[in-house]
């Protein structure tokens, strides 16, 4: 782009033309962006879930494997963004023997569908075929989001499971309205009825649930983020993480109907997993159960899963060895990009080195 | 323009002058000639466009007479913040502005100008411009429009319009199945109900994988002399683990996703509800069939479980008595 005071020329607004066309295709279309690319084998299916385990051909340094279980609502490659900005590409390159339980996207038959089945059928058994195929006798589960409270309802109610360690990345445990933010009073009892959305849908499509996400900061998400794009086009800055990442945010999958009441009803109205009335098929969420190692991590700027959300795990479970770190970050920030490059990977990674021997 | 350009390269400034004496002076003669109908509400329109169309007179005048000052980006942004700052201080003393909005705009656009004025030199590429009034007021709108959606008026507004999206969903969604059953075609419903059934044909897969790990582990792992010559007995007369194995890749082949594409494909060309239901009727004998075997495997494994009894002697000759049962 011109800086001075020099009338452009035609070739500067060809260029101009092209960047426009570029950002305006990326507004219409939606970013592309090949996500997921790490190297892997689908070692167990179930419905529409596949447990992958990445590349399995590389050299294991680690006796202990690392489950990856990510939230209802995302799509796998959120752990497996791109090459060069992946958590599972890092951690398999440090010598981790790395599975991930892709959740696939939920159809019409799967409405029914509740975290009963997601954390007492598929969890439990994707950790059968990992520690089948790994050949070890203990596991560590790394919970992202959603998927982090799930792995720990999964360590409450299986205290003799073989579970060595357990990760929780900005993992929500406690739902008090307080420490919500605007999702406490957007998802009030008084202002939201999930069951009048199930009925008319069946399962929450995926964009009426990104919608809820990205208006909690609207200004940021609506304009930010393109005001963000058209910085990178015109002054022909790198787009690859951008895309990606803008991929990420406006791909949700449907979050099965029966789930997203339970969900919004039991989890964010009612704050039933802090006081233990959590049941699944009768058995009582306790999370003070939880004895294994952990490892809890926050974003201090994430509005989705705000800190007092996480940091209240600290409280409820019962292990000796555990801890909370707080990072200078957002929700997606934590996970991928430069700042995750240096803190959030090398320290997880530490961490694991101790705890995978 | 085009006779005096077509052979000279596109001047933007004579384009932009252009434009802008164009469509200000169009706005002007549109606004003047019928002021009585726009006194109210239009009040504030019409004054900005009158606005625009005097600081276009001035912009063109400042290009007549001297282009390169009106090219210096911070006399551009001067007369740019001196005019639209008018027209905002004007709609914030007209009234109407229940959330505050107007005002907390103008209260940013006066912090914006002193701070983008007491900077650095400005440049004159526009969305560089517009990024350092974005990244100036930013956080202060995020601010503004955060308080606006957690208002309590806001909030009561967002269940009466979710209540009638569901209900307006719900209808569409209704009317379409009562359609597709009038022309005897399956809906989606009828696909979900078979793909459900394909569901719970694979848990009593999975079901029995389960409890053939369990006998693969418990032989392995505790199985003495004696109950292994028993089991050996009891699974030559029952069914085989090579049995099994072909049974369920049996069951896992009627669930492929291609069978299930060209299950699609054929109701896509046509199904009508009679085929579907015959096709539904399939799926739940062969669902019945496995419940069949998963019982009779459930009822060998706790067998398993119990303490083993027999002789080896004795049960090579249980197995050597009944050499018909191989292959049952």
């Amino acid at each position: 782009m011109a800086t001075t005071n020099v009338v452009p020329s035609i070739t500067d607004f060809e260029d101009l033309a092209r960047k426009y066309s570029m950002g305006m295709r990326i507004i219409l279309e939606g970013a592309q962006s090949e996500t997921g690319r790490t190297p892997k084998e689908v070692i167990w299916t179930k419905n529409k879930a596949k447990l992958y385990h990445y590349q399995p051909s590389q050299e294991k340094r680690y006796r202990v494997p690392i489950l990856l279980i990510y939230a209802l609502i995302n799509r796998a490659y959120v752990l497996d963004l791109m090459p060069g900005n992946s958590l599972v590409e890092h951690l398999t390159n440090e010598g981790f023997d790395v599975y991930l339980l892709d959740w696939g996207t939920p159809g019409e038959e799967d409405k029914h569908l509740t975290f009963d089945n997601y954390v007492l059928d598929y969890i439990p058994r994707a950790i059968k075929k990992v520690l089948k195929r790994s050949q070890a006798d203990e596991i560590t589960l790394l919970g992202f989001c959603m998927g982090g409270t799930m792995t720990a309802m999964y360590a409450s109610l299986f205290p003799d499971a073989p579970l060595k360690n357990l990760i929780l990345l900005t993992a929500p445990t406690d739902f008090t309205p307080e420490t919500l933010g605007y999702y406490g009073i957007m998802t009030g009892k008084e202002h939201f009825n999930p069951d009048r959305l199930v009925e008319a849908f069946g399962n929450i499509p995926g964009e009426l649930v990104d919608t809820g996400n990205r208006i909690v900061k609207p200004v940021t998400n609506y304009v930010g983020t393109y005001v963000t794009m058209w910085d990178r086009i015109l002054h022909d800055k790198p787009m690859d993480t951008w895309l990606a990442m803008n991929k990420w945010v406006n791909d949700g999958v449907p979050f099965a109907g029966d789930t997203f009441k339970q969900w919004i009803r039991e989890f964010y109205q009612e704050n039933k997993l802090v006081k233990g009335e959590i049941y699944l098929r009768g058995r009582r969420v306790d999370l003070s159960n939880i004895t294994c190692s952990v490892l809890n991590i926050a974003g201090s700027k994430d509005h989705i899963c705000t800190l007092p959300q996480s940091e209240a795990t600290m409280r409820l479970i019962s292990s000796q060895d555990k801890e909370f770190l707080v990072l200078d970050a957002g929700h997606v920030g934590l996970l991928t990009g430069g700042a995750a490059k240096k803190n959030l990977w090398p320290r997880m990674q530490h961490w694991l080195e101790r705890h995978s021997q | 323009m085009a006779d005096d350009t077509s052979s000279t390269p596109v001047d933007p400034l004579e384009l932009w002058k252009r434009w802008n004496e164009t469509t200000s002076k169009a706005w002007l003669n549109a606004m003047q000639t019928n002021v009585q109908a726009t006194k109210n509400p239009y009040d504030l329109y019409h004054s900005w466009v009158q606005k625009a169309g005097e600081n276009g007179d001035k912009g063109q005048d400042e290009m007549k007479y001297n282009p390169s000052r009106m090219m210096d980006p911070t006399t551009a942004w001067r007369v740019w913040f001196d005019s639209t700052m008018d027209i905002w201080r004007r709609a914030s003393q007209a009234g109407g502005d229940p959330l505050g909005m107007t005002s907390q705009w103008l209260r940013i656009m006066e912090e914006s100008q002193a701070k983008l004025l007491a900077g650095s030199p400005l440049t004159i590429d526009p969305f560089t411009l517009f990024k350092e009034w974005y990244d100036a007021t930013s956080e202060q709108w995020s601010k503004i429009v955060e308080e606006a959606i957690s208002s309590k008026e806001f909030l009561a507004s967002t269940r009466p319009f979710m209540e009638s999206f569901s209900l307006i969903t719900n209808v569409f969604r209704q009317a379409n199945v009562e359609y597709f059953k009038q022309l005897q075609l399956p809906t989606t419903l009828d696909i979900a109900s078979v793909a459900e059934l394909v569901v719970h044909l694979e848990e009593k897969v999975e079901a029995l994988e389960d409890v053939l790990e369990t006998i693969e582990e418990s032989t392995t792992t505790f199985a003495t002399l004696d109950a292994l010559a028993d089991l050996k007995t009891r699974v030559e007369q029952g069914a085989t683990a090579e049995q099994l194995a072909s049974l369920e890749k049996h069951v896992e082949h009627a669930a492929t996703s291609r069978q299930l594409t060209a299950l699609e494909k054929r109701l896509e060309q046509g199904a009508t509800t009679e085929q579907f239901i015959s096709l539904d009727k399939r799926v739940s004998q062969v669902e019945n069939k496995l419940d069949t075997v998963l019982n009779l495997l459930e009822k060998l494994n706790k067998k398993m479980a119990e303490p083993a009894s027999v002789t080896p002697a004795r049960a090579v000759k249980k197995a050597a008595d009944k050499p018909e049962a191989k292959g049952a």
